[in-house]
C-alpha cells in the first residue's frame, strides 16, 4: 500500500503584495511506499517544507488530492501513527526535554504506559539523555533537533516526516542522525525525509525526488537518478587503435589507450560496440553504466527545471 | 484531553505571572485590614446602638462590593496574563507541534481554551477564596454567599478569554488580542452615550443601534452587579447580562474556531 500519494497536488499563496500568487507546489504527484526511506531534494524555495506541511494537514490544498494513510490530510485520522519533526523547531520552552516527549505523547493520543516505556530508549537513541531534565530554551540548535526526533518517534508511528532532521547539527551528529534514521528504517518504518543535502540523502534514501518551483522534476532511486542514461565506460587494451562508431549506434564520447566512453542511441547498442571491439582482438575488462554524481544530477534537474509563472 | 490540561497546569507553574496575582492578593488583604480597622472605628462611634444585624448587612455589603472589585482586577490580570498563550500556539516551528496530531482543531483549540479557563480561573478563585478566608477570620463570620460572587466572575473571565482567543488568533500576537478586548470594552461605553443622546434627540435609529450594540457586547458591568445582588442575597433584577454576555462568549469561541479551522500554519 501506498502509505503517502498525491495527484496533481497545488498549492498556491495568495499575498497582498503586488508580486501575485506564490505557486508552491505545481501539480505534484507522488507515492511513497511502505517502508521505504523517500528523500524529497530541492533549493531553499522548492517547496519542500510546503508538500509536507499539506500532507500534514497544516496548509490547505489549493487543487488536487493528497492522501495520507489513505486519508486527506483534512482528516485528523490520516496523522495516527505519523510522527512529524518541523522545520526549525520551536518546541515549548516550558517544557523540559523529557516533559516535551510525554506531552507529545499524549497530544498523539499515546497511553502513559507506552509513554514512560518508550522514554528512554528513545531518549538514549538520540543521545539526549544526558539532557533529558534541561529545559529546552536551553537547549542548543542540535540538540533541539535531537530531542525533535525523538518527540516524532514517541508514539511508534508508521510514518515519520522529517523536515530538514541534520539542520544545525555538527557532522558527527549528522551520522548519528543518519544511523538513527537507518534503525528506523530497519524497523520496517517508512521515512520521509526533506532535505537539501544531497549526500545525506544519498547515503540511505531508498528513493528521491527531485523538486524545483514547486514542480517534481525526477523522481526514482537514487540508482535510477545517478546513471547517465545509456553511457558507458568500456575499460579495454585500446592502445592507438582508432575506433569509429557509427552515428546511428552512438557516439564516443571519450577515448584514452586504456578505455573509452560511449553514449550510445539505446542500450542494446553496447553489443555493437562490444562487437567492434572484439573484431579487432581488443581485449575488454570491464563496461560499466556511467555513474553522475547525485550532486550532478540535482543540478542538471534543478536547472533545466520550468520557469516559474506567477 | 489529550494532556492539554496539564500541560497549562505545567506552563503556569513556570510563569512568573503567578507573583503578580499573589501580590495582588496581597494588596487585597492590606485593604480588608485596613477596612476592618475603619469599620472598629465607625462601630465604635455608633456606639452598636443600631443592633447586629443592620451593621452586618452593611458588612456584608460593603464586601460584595469590595470584592467585586478585587475580581475584577484579577480579571483584569488574568486576560492580560493569557492574551500571548493562543498566538504563541501558533508561531512557526511550534504550531506544527500541536497542529501534526490526530486531533481535530475544534478539539485541540477547545480543550487550550477550557484548560486555560479552568486553570487560570482556579487561580483567580484561589486568590479571593485566600481573600475570603482573610476577612473572615478579621470580621469573624463568614459569607458564604459570596462564592455565588466568585462562580459569576469566573464566567465573566470567561467570556473575557473568549474576546482574548479570538483576538489572538486573528491578529497572532498577544497585543493584539488585547487590543481586541479593548475595543469590546470602549464599545460597552456606546449604548451609556447613545442612550444620552437619545435624551437629547428621540431618534428610533439611535436606539436601534444602542440595542445592536448592547447585545453585541458582553456586559461585564451588569454581570457585577448580578454578582453583587447573589452575594448579598437581594433578588436580581435582570439577568439578562448574564444570558446574552455567555451567548457573546459562545459566538465568540465559535468563531474562533471558524477561524482556526481555515487558516494555514
Ligand atoms: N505561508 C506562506 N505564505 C506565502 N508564501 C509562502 C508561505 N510559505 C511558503 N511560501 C512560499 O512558498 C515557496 C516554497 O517554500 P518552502 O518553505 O516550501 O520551500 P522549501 O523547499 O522548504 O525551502 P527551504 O529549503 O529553504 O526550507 C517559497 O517561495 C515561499 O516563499
Ligand atoms: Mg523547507
Amino acid at each position: 500500500m501506498r502509505i503517502v500519494e498525491t495527484k496533481d497536488l497545488t498549492k498556491i499563496f495568495t499575498t497582498r503584495q503586488k508580486k501575485g500568487n506564490i505557486i508552491a507546489l505545481d501539480s505534484v504527484s507522488l507515492g511513497v511506499d511502505q517502508g521505504e526511506v523517500f528523500g524529497l531534494l530541492g533549493p531553499n524555495g522548492a517547496g519542500k517544507t510546503t508538500l509536507v506541511k499539506t500532507l500534514m494537514g497544516l496548509t490547505s490544498i489549493t487543487s488536487g488530492d493528497a492522501l495520507v494513510n489513505g486519508l486527506p490530510p483534512g482528516n485528523p485520522g490520516s496523522r495516527q501513527q505519523v510522527g512529524f519533526l518541523p522545520e526549525n523547531p520551536r518546541f515549548p520552552s516550558h517544557l523540559t526535554g523529557r516533559a516535551l516527549l510525554v506531552f507529545s505523547g499524549r497530544l498523539s493520543g499515546v497511553s502513559d504506559d507506552d509513554i514512560n516505556s518508550r522514554l528512554k530508549p528513545l531518549l538514549v537513541l538520540v543521545g539526549m539523555e544526558r539532557w533529558a531534565d534541561t529545559k529546552v530554551s536551553k537547549y542548543s540548535k542540535g540538540m533541539t533537533q535531537r530531542i525533535g526526533v525523538a518527540q516524532a518517534l514517541i508514539g511508534d508511528p508508521d510514518i515519520v516526516f522529517l523536515d530538514e532532521p541534520t539542520d544545525g547539527i555538527d557532522p558527527i551528529g549528522k551520522l548519528e542522525i543518519r544511523g538513527v534514521l537507518e534503525k528506523i528504517r530497519d524497523q520496517g518504518k517508512t521515512v520521509f525525509l526533506n532535505s537539501h543535502l544531497l549526500s545525506e540523502v544519498e547515503a540511505i534514501a531508498d528513493r528521491v525526488a527531485i523538486l524545483s518551483r514547486g514542480k517534481l522534476v525526477r523522481v526514482g532511486t537514487v540508482d535510477e537518478l545517478t546513471v547517465h542514461e545509456n553511457q558507458y565506460e568500456i575499460e579495454a587494451d585500446i592502445g592507438n587503435e582508432r575506433i569509429v562508431i557509427p552515428e546511428e549506434i552512438g557516439q564516443r564520447v571519450s577515448i584514452t589507450a586504456k578505455s573509452m566512453t560511449v553514449s550510445l542511441v539505446k542500450p542494446e547498442n553496447i553489443n555493437k560496440v562490444i562487437d567492434e571491439l572484439r573484431l579487432r582482438r581488443i581485449n575488454i575488462w570491464s563496461v560499466k553504466p556511467v555513474k553522475q554524481s547525485l550532486e550532478q544530477s540535482f543540478f542538471e534537474a534543478v536547472t533545466e527545471g520550468p520557469e516559474q509563472t506567477a | 484531553m489529550n494532556g492539554i490540561l496539564a500541560d497549562t497546569l505545567v506552563e503556569l507553574k513556570e510563569r512568573k505571572i503567578v507573583y503578580l496575582f499573589a501580590f495582588a492578593t496581597v494588596l487585597a488583604l492590606l485593604v480588608i485590614f485596613a477596612g476592618d480597622k475603619l469599620g472598629d472605628e465607625f462601630n465604635m462611634n455608633m456606639g452598636d446602638l443600631e443592633g447586629q444585624g443592620v451593621a452586618d448587612g452593611f458588612v456584608a455589603s460593603a464586601m460584595a462590593n469590595g470584592f467585586s472589585i478585587f475580581m475584577t482586577i484579577l480579571i483584569f490580570l488574568a486576560a492580560m496574563a493569557t492574551a500571548g498563550l493562543i498566538p504563541a500556539m501558533l508561531e512557526k516551528g511550534r504550531s506544527e507541534f500541536y497542529l501534526a496530531r490526530p486531533l481535530s482543531r475544534t478539539r485541540l483549540l477547545l480543550s487550550r481554551v477550557f484548560s486555560i479557563w479552568l486553570i487560570y480561573g482556579l487561580l483567580i478563585m484561589a486568590c479571593g477564596l485566600v481573600a475570603l478566608a482573610f476577612s473572615a477570620m478579621l470580621l469573624g463570620f463568614a459569607e458564604g454567599r459570596i462564592v455565588w460572587l466568585f462562580a459569576v466572575y469566573w464566567l465573566n473571565f470567561l467570556i473575557w478569554f473568549s474576546i482574548i482567543c479570538l483576538g489572538g488568533l486573528l491578529f497572532r500576537s498577544a497585543s493584539g488580542a488585547i487590543m481586541l478586548a479593548f475595543m469590546v470594552w470602549l464599545l460597552r461605553k456606546v449604548p451609556g452615550l447613545l442612550d444620552w443622546a437619545n435624551q437629547v434627540v428621540d431618534w428610533k435609529s439611535i436606539q436601534w443601534t444602542r440595542d445592536i450594540i448592547y447585545y453585541l457586547v458582553p456586559d461585564s458591568s451588569g454581570m457585577g452587579d448580578v454578582a453583587v445582588a447573589l452575594a448579598v442575597g437581594q433578588p436580581v433584577t435582570n439577568w439578562m447580562p448574564l444570558w446574552h454576555s455567555t451567548l457573546v462568549a459562545v459566538a465568540m469561541l465559535l468563531v474562533a474556531v471558524w477561524v482556526f479551522k481555515r487558516r494555514d500554519y
